[in-house]
């Protein structure tokens, strides 16, 4: 059983490369490609000198510069959790930062320490880059800053070609001349800085295990952290609702394999086909519109997780002097009534219909006939012996539903404001952020593999008779 | 149990000839099948007339002692084939003793025929407008346009190729029915690149109503006299007007009325569903047919393929694609169909599989029938036909889709109405407008309640073994 797992999740492999690359490529397709935003913002932003500077800037960090599959690579090395380092993100030993900045700490702009850690990281950032020591980069450096009008050229280590050089130095050159040698160089730092920011290269003797980055997203946060903080409240709402839909759609499938074309067969099956044909969307709307405005009903509360002030609720409901009392996890169970009702009812037509001709292929077996010959009682009859023989093809559902309800959680998600991956999802859709997009619907689909997983495994463990090994 | 429910009528007939005709008759003799067939029938009408029944424009117009057709005069070109298309099966449901599939095929050749034709000036003349963007860089050049440019391309082709496989392959008509159907259609095809259908681009909605106002002129004006895209500036304030006997339906948040909207959106739904389905099915069967018979390292690649697209979920990756590229109602079916193959081709794997090894198909091998015809002319017609059970699910799925997209604001742009518009604008406006909220749900639901009515009777009635 281990050695299949194991191997499953190898072969997982492969797949996520294809997924990866259908991501990245649509991706990489659309108008823009993967600055689109960032371009178009600078765009409106400014004209000109500056508009162009920070075109280059975005086409550095998003490698706009490299072809297409290059670019894929990178992305690849980036999101997978292993691959090689980046020099952007080489981490220095204290002893040679501390050294670097001794090399600094003479010139006249060391006076300000946060300058003077500028100028370091500068030094280090450019030390990975070019694959110098940090001895040897803040030499030049060093040497550069005693000079800043006439050493442009350092940025030249860093494959940076300065836009008008001559206007820089002149501007620098000014600075001096007005402001004083220190000002001059912390400008020269910080337009060094602005220059080679995003600037990067695959340090290709260093490969590693390490934490896979998804990015960053258009406001600056790690996406890694946006998606760490979004996604239990998505993996709450789905593990609130599977549980909901199987008992639902058991109970309904067995009492209508019981009799076949009796009422509760055809009752139920014409209930549960309506209910399949009512949209997410078209549900979530109703009940959010209906049952929490003052308007109409105000029975649930309308958005969000929790109601106002949960931090100062206590865990459990209790009943004190000012009567009774919801606590937080009632006010949580509260909120999450409809979200979760949105996303079961939606499951219980397939299911249920599944259950049911699974049931009836059991009842219809000579174990049941003599079961009920020596006199098993009724209830025994359809839980012990049908029942657990027709478990199977529940199982196999278990992988079309959960894809389903990553879809169908994006809506709940955004029509109750339930910050989760869906919200995520549709939030970057809203500024066109690429890397949060990209990263949002790889996680949707590793989910997904992940339960294909799941459901073999489950597979294995129900029947005996299936072997994997 | 089928029997019973068989209404009279279709008892009384002949006893049905081959076992897909017999399927045909269990399947129209569930009650609920028809009344799903009704509303999509009456969808379908909704969608070629609405610009008749939801117009600004009034039939027949008198104006200083001369007569004009106003609405004639607005009608674009989709709406031209639309009518064409209503027109021609017509005409052919007419021709009831030639057998089912050549009519089929004839008709799909004078639509598409149609297509081109009427819209050709104008699309000719929209991409010219359209300028490309460029950015400070040259960055975002003319993809914008190019992409919804392929998009709409691909849809014409894959119908084409589809209305060529109905024809050639399906059709037992001789060569002359075929000869004359493409001479019919490129006739019509001269016709419209001689008189191309181009609409005035400069126009007032309000203008005929005006002119009425004020006693300079008179005309007979549609039942719903608003088109969708009418905001009604001469009548005062009318967003969010209430449901009256001026609004059925009342009014959106720009003051377009809602009836008119929701009708003129039928055409948008029916299309997206029905074409991206047809989008699925061609590029399953492609793929899962090449699987089954292959198998061997072709079912290990494409095994792999359907992978990778059933573990990415479609509304995201719709999400994602709709938002960076442009809006375009085109595009959303490409997506819909590229990342809806994988149940279809799946499905056709396992029939090819089973069907390869059947006697007759290594009888077809023996006498040397080429591998191209074995599983285009003997494999596939028997091995379609339970995919086509799927495909009214299929097509229910897609309608939900757009509409989940058009509530997420991105769906089509507010000129072309769907019904899923106003989830959004409902959802901004609050909840007292609760009749941008009541009827476009209700027409949502009652079309996917329709479709999947109808699969379920067509899965009942072509496989009777899947229903219990």
């Amino acid at each position: 059983m281990f050695s299949y797992i194991l191997r499953r999740l190898f072969l997982l492999v492969p797949t996520l490369i294809g997924v990866t690359a259908v991501v990245f490529f649509v991706m990489a397709a659309s108008p823009g490609g993967l600055g689109n935003m960032k371009i178009r913002e600078n765009g409106a932003m400014t004209q000109g000198m500056e508009a162009k500077k920070q075109i280059e800037r975005t086409k550095r960090r998003y490698r706009l510069d490299l072809p297409v599959a290059a670019q894929y690579l990178w992305w690849v090395n980036q999101i997978s959790p292993v691959g090689f380092n980046l020099s952007h993100s080489r981490q220095w030993p204290a002893a040679d930062r501390q050294a670097v900045q001794s090399q600094l700490a003479s010139l006249p702009m060391a006076a300000d320490p946060k300058a003077l850690d500028n100028a370091t990281a500068a030094a280090l950032a450019t030390a990975a880059y070019a694959d110098l020591s940090p001895r040897e980069a803040g030499e030049k450096f060093a040497l550069a800053l005693a000079k800043p009008a006439d050493n442009l050229a350092l940025l030249h280590l860093m494959d940076v070609k300065p836009m008008l050089p001559e206007d820089e130095a002149a501007k620098l050159r000014n600075i001096e001349a007005n402001y004083g040698l220190a000002e001059a160089q912390t400008q020269f730092v910080a337009y060094y800085r602005g220059e080679t920011e995003g600037r990067s290269r695959i340090l290709w003797s260093s490969p590693t295990v390490k934490w896979p980055d998804l990015g960053e997203s258009l406001q600056g946060r790690s996406v890694m952290s946006l998606v760490s903080e979004r996604l239990p409240n998505s993996l709450l709402l789905n593990i609130l609702s599977l549980p909901l839909i199987y008992a639902v759609a058991i109970v309904a499938g067995i009492y209508a394999a019981r009799r076949p074309g009796g009422r509760w067969d055809v009752g139920s099956a014409a209930f549960f086909m309506t209910l399949w044909s009512i949209p997410t969307v078209v549900a979530g709307i109703l009940l959010q519109n209906f049952l929490t405005n003052d308007k109409y009903l105000r029975v649930f509360p309308s958005s969000h997780l929790h109601g106002v002030g949960d931090e100062m609720m206590a865990f459990l409901p209790s009943w004190g002097p000012q009567g009774f009392r919801r606590g937080w996890l009632m006010d949580m169970a509260w909120c999450l009534l409809l979200p979760v009702c949105c996303l079961v009812y939606h499951g219980f037509a397939q299911l249920s219909r599944i259950m049911r001709g699974a049931m009836l292929e059991s009842l219809s077996s000579d174990y049941i006939r003599t079961a009920r010959a020596k006199g098993v009682s009724e209830p025994d009859l359809l839980w012990r012996h049908a029942f657990r023989n027709s478990t199977l093809p529940l199982i196999t559902m278990l992988s079309g539903l959960i894809p389903a309800m990553i879809g169908g959680a994006v809506i709940v998600e955004t029509v109750f404001d339930i910050p989760g991956m869906g919200k995520l999802m549709v939030d970057a859709a809203g500024n066109k952020d690429p890397d949060l997009m990209m990263a949002s619907v790889l996680v949707g689909s590793l989910i997904a593999l992940l339960c294909d997983i799941g459901r073999d495994v489950a597979y294995a463990v129900a029947d005996p008779r299936v072997s994997y090994e | 149990m089928n029997e019973l429910l068989l209404p009279a009528s279709a008892a009384k007939r002949a006893a049905p000839s081959s076992w897909l005709a017999s399927a045909a008759l269990r399947f129209f003799g569930r009650r609920g099948a028809w009344a799903g067939l009704v509303w999509v029938g009456v969808l379908a009408l909704a969608a070629v007339f609405s610009p008749f029944i939801a117009t600004s424009f009034p039939y027949v117009w008198h104006e200083g002692g001369q007569t004009s057709y106003p609405v004639l005069a607005h009608l674009g070109p989709a709406d031209v084939v639309l009518l064409l298309a209503f027109l021609f099966t017509a005409v052919l449901a007419c021709f009831r003793r030639a057998p089912v599939l050549p009519r089929l095929g004839l008709w799909l050749w004078l639509v598409l025929a149609a297509i081109p034709a009427a819209g050709w000036k104008v699309w000719w003349s929209a991409a010219k407008q359209q300028a490309p963007v460029d950015f400070a860089d040259g960055l975002v050049r003319s993809e914008q346009m190019t992409v919804a440019f392929y998009a709409g391309w691909l849809v014409a082709g894959v119908v084409l190729l589809a209305a060529l496989a109905l024809l050639f392959f399906f059709s037992k008509a001789g060569r002359g029915a075929k000869v004359a159907a493409l001479a019919a259609a490129l006739a019509m095809g001269v016709f419209f690149a001689l008189r191309p259908v181009h609409p005035p681009e400069n126009f007032d909605f309000s203008h005929y109503r005006v002119t009425q106002k004020a006693g300079k002129g008179e005309g007979v004006f549609a039942p719903i006299p608003y088109s969708p895209q009418d905001i009604q500036a001469d009548l005062g304030k009318t967003a969010y007007a209430v449901p009256s006997r001026s609004h059925w339906m009342g009014a959106d948040a720009n003051g377009c009325d809602l009836a008119s909207r929701m009708l003129h959106a039928c055409r948008v739904s029916l299309s997206v569903g029905l074409i991206s389905t047809v989008i699925a099915l061609f590029i399953g069967v492609v793929v899962g047919g090449l699987m089954g018979y292959f198998s061997g390292m072709a079912d290990l690649l494409g095994m792999r393929l359907v992978e990778i697209f059933s573990a990415i979920p479609v509304l995201p990756i719709l999400i994602m694609i709709c938002s960076f590229y442009e809006r375009n109602i085109y595009l959303i079916m490409v997506i819909l169909g590229l990342f809806g193959w994988v149940g279809y081709a799946v499905f056709i794997r396992a029939e090819f599989l089973r069907l390869r090894k059947t006697d007759y198909v290594e009888a077809a091998r023996s006498v040397g029938a080429s591998t191209g015809r074995i599983m285009v002319r003997h494999m596939l017609p028997s091995g379609i036909t339970p995919l086509l059970t799927l495909a009214p699910f299929g097509v229910a799925g897609a309608i939900m889709m757009e509409s989940s997209l058009s509530f997420l604001g991105l769906g089509l742009k507010p000129e072309n109405p769907s019904w899923g518009q106003n989830f959004e604008m409902a959802v901004k406006a609050g909840p007292e407008k609760w009749w941008l909220i009541i009827f476009p749900c209700a027409a949502v639901f009652l079309t996917v309640f329709a479709y999947n009515l109808v699969g379920e009777a067509l899965r009942d009635a072509l496989d009777p073994k899947l229903s219990k």
